[in-house]
Parts: C-alpha cells; structure tokens; sequence
C-alpha cells in the first residue's frame, strides 16, 4: 500500500503513461476516493505532457483539413486523406476553398501573431540571460560569504595570537610541562604562566576526544585551597587543546595543574580521572 | 468547445487551424510514417468533433484533451505495426511548418518554449522521456532499453516533467 506522499511522486509517470499496471492501479484508487488535491496536481501533469506536443510541429498535408470538414458536413468519409483524394472527386475543388477561407482568416491574424511570436522569442531570450545574471549574483553571493567568514576566521585568529603574545612577552615566564598519567593514554601538555600578570596558557597535545556528555577539565592544585578550578575544553580535530586560565590569587603557592574527566559542563571539585599532570 | 458541441463547422475549422500541425507533427514523430500520420490527425480531429459532447472541462484544456488522443491513437499504430521498421523523425524543420503561414506563429511561440525547456533538461533526461513519451514504454521497459536501473529512470523521469513544468508554468494555465 503506497503512501500519498509516494502517489504523488508517480502522478508526472502517470500522466505521462510510463507506470506499471499495478503503479496505475494504485494511483487511480487513490484518486477515487475523492482527493482533489491530488486530482489538481494529475490535472497539471497532464496539461505538462500535452504540452510536449508542440516540440516537434510539422506541416500537415492540406488535404486533410479538407477531408475533415468534408466529413463534418455528412459527406463520405473516407478512412484516409490519401483515399480522400481519388474518391472524392468534387471534393477537391471544395478542399481548396476550405483552404483558401483558411488562409484568408489565417492572414488577418498573422501580422498579430508574427509580432507575439517575436516578443515570446524575446521574452524566452531575456528570461535565460536573466536566469544566467541570477547563477553569477548567487554565485557571487556565495563567495562573499566564504571570503567574510574567511575574515572573521582571521580576525579570532589574530585576537587569540595577540592574546597568547602578550602573555609570553611578560617578564618572569615561567612553563611547566604536564605528562599522561600512569594508565591514561599518551599525551603532553605545558602551562605557560605569567605571574606579575596572573595569567596563564594552557595547551595539551594528543588528547582523545571525550563523549559528548563528559569534558577535559584543567586544575590548578594549590597549597590551601587544594585543587582550583581553571577551565574546561575539548580537543580540536587536530588533537591540540588550548584553554586561557587565569592563576588564583588568594590559594596560596601553586603546586601542581592537572587534567581530569569530567561531566560536561564542569563540576566544583575534581572527580573523575586524572590525565595529566605536572607539578609546579 | 461549447460551439463544437453545437455542431459549428467553424468552430472545428479553427481548432484544426490552430492545432493541426502540432497534432500531425506529434503523429509523425511517434509513427515515423507520414500516411499513418494524416490518417491519426484526420481520425483525432473526426474523434473530438464526434465526441465534444463528452469533453469534460474540469479534466483539462481541450488542446491536451486532442493531444492525448492523437497520442495515444499514434502509440496504437506503432504497437499495431511492430514487426514494421519504424523510421523516427527527429527534427521536423521549420521550413516544413511555415508552409501553413496562419499557423507558423502560433508555433514558434509556443515551440520556442517547450524547446527551450526541453533543451534545459540533461541528455539522459531527454532520453528516457522521449521513449516514455513518443514510444509510450513504461518506466521498466525505459529501464530495460537503457540498460539502466528502475530506481535511476523513475526519477530521471520525475526529475525531468519537474523541471519541464517549473519552465512551462506559465503555459499550463492558457488554453
């Protein structure tokens, strides 16, 4: 049993007559239990591959106007234009009348026409180069946006280098390397610290990334207050971590950073594992 | 059509004026056959003048009412004469439609659209449509004839008669 959603997905097939008997079916149930939507939709479809008539117009032979009206008007009719010809003698003479009062409402009319297929072949011409002007203007719009982002990019890239300079240009730099801890896997890290500034930088190195429910969180382990919290991260996509951390003033001497797993979000005090340590 | 239905000979000289050549074309197209082709426009024609009585409005424009016909009848023929060698013609020419002038406009303004919308669908789109279209296959036997899978010729297919009416819109509401 098909869905509507896909009975409408085969009513171009249908109007075009390239389903199966058994697609035909189904789309002809359907419409028989009265859905005017799907009704309108066939009814358009169907007007579509009418259309597709025009493509290749060819000149008919005369006679068949001729013959057609011939049989109109209750006259023999014969089963082709061609047959026409040899029984229907009187017919001929007619035909060229038939013809003739065609041509003469035909050209009463051609001037009209002539000039409305001349704004119709230009309309089609404006409408492709105005469908080409709108390719470039999407084009260029796409690449305006690319070029901003690739701006805005820069600029965070150079806030942060800025950033990172000004703290290891400060006098009294002091670094401190962190190592994986015994069971946790390879990685490295360092703390960049500027004390007459109290900032600090940290980064970190090879760190798997965590789920999406857990969070790397940075400690500094000081002498009163025990560990202190300094920030939370994630690796980036090429494993390298980075967190701008501020060093506590009022905690005594500090003695150790640390690196632990914990909920997202962060928690107060560390208690997941430990995966990185170095002691100050 | 309303004059149609009241036996107005007028009426069936003026929808053969403005549509006999697009019908006889169509035929042409599908039969390869010029005799076959006269005989389907003459018979298409004889049909609605014999039946406008049963013309529905509300199921569509009576210029895809006579194309269906002429359609179908055409597919009927070929089917009939299968064993026959068919001859397709591809590219009718302009010249060939001028000959009737009364109707040469009328042609070109609405061939310069369908042609142009057909011109915008990819080769293997236009493919599989005409087989559908003038050979009357079902998308199977399409598949079957390209040697390509159902799934890929069912929605070229779509793809196409979507992109054919996003072009051919305005169209679809004259009649």
């Amino acid at each position: 049993m098909k869905s509507r959603d896909e009975i409408r997905d085969d009513l171009p097939l249908y109007a075009l007559g390239a389903l199966e008997a058994d697609e035909r079916a189904a789309v002809e149930a359907a419409l028989a239990e009265g859905d005017a939507e799907l009704a309108g939709e066939l009814r358009e479809w169907s007007e579509l591959v009418g259309l597709m008539a025009l493509e290749a117009p060819a000149a008919a032979p005369p006679d068949i106007g001729a013959a057609l009206l011939a049989r109109a008007r209750g006259a023999a009719a014969p089963s082709a234009p061609r047959v026409a010809r040899r029984r229907l003698g009187w017919a001929v003479p007619f035909a060229a009348a038939a013809m003739a009062l065609f041509a003469i409402a035909g050209y009463r009319e051609i001037g009209f026409r002539a000039e409305r297929a001349r704004t119709v072949e230009t309309i089609v011409a404006l409408r492709r180069a105005l469908d080409a002007g709108q390719n470039e203007i999407a084009a260029g719009r796409a690449a305006l946006a690319q070029r901003e982002a690739d701006v805005g990019g820069l600029r965070a890239a150079l806030a942060q280098a800025e950033a990172e300079l000004a703290v290891v240009q400060q006098p009294r730099l002091q670094m401190v390397s962190l190592r994986e801890t015994k069971d946790a896997p390879p990685a490295a890290g360092h703390v960049l610290l500027s004390p007459p500034t109290g900032k600090a930088l940290f980064y970190a190195f090879d760190l798997p990334r965590v789920p999406d429910d857990k969070v790397y969180e940075l400690w500094w382990i000081t002498e009163k207050q025990g560990p202190v919290r300094a920030g939370i991260f994630q690796p980036d996509e090429r494993g390298l971590s980075r967190v701008e951390a501020v060093m506590p003033s009022d905690a005594g001497v500090l003695q150790a950073a640390a690196v632990t797993i914990e909920a997202a979000g962060g928690v107060p005090k560390p208690a997941g594992p430990t995966v990185l340590l170095g002691k100050l | 059509m309303a004059a149609l239905r009241a036996r107005d000979e007028r009426a069936l000289a003026r929808l053969y004026d403005r549509y006999g050549n697009a019908v006889y074309g169509l035929a042409l197209r599908v039969t390869g056959d010029a005799g076959a082709a006269e005989e389907i426009s003459l018979d298409t024609f004889w049909q609605v003048w014999q039946q406008a009585e049963r013309y529905d409005g509300a199921q569509g424009s009576v210029r895809n009412w006579l194309f269906t016909m002429a359609r179908s009848r055409a597919i009927d023929c070929v089917r009939a004469r299968a064993a026959r060698k068919r001859t397709i013609v591809d590219d009718p020419t302009e010249e060939a439609a001028v000959r009737r002038p009364e109707e040469a406009a009328e042609l070109i303004e609405r061939r310069a659209l369908v042609r142009a919308a057909m011109t915008g669908l990819s080769a293997d789109q236009r493919a599989a449509l005409a087989l559908a279209y003038y050979e009357g296959l079902s998308h199977a036997q399409i598949a079957e004839r390209l040697q390509e899978p159902l799934g890929t010729v069912k929605t070229r297919i779509r793809q196409a008669m979507i992109a054919l009416r996003r072009t051919l819109g305005p169209l679809l509401t004259l009649s």
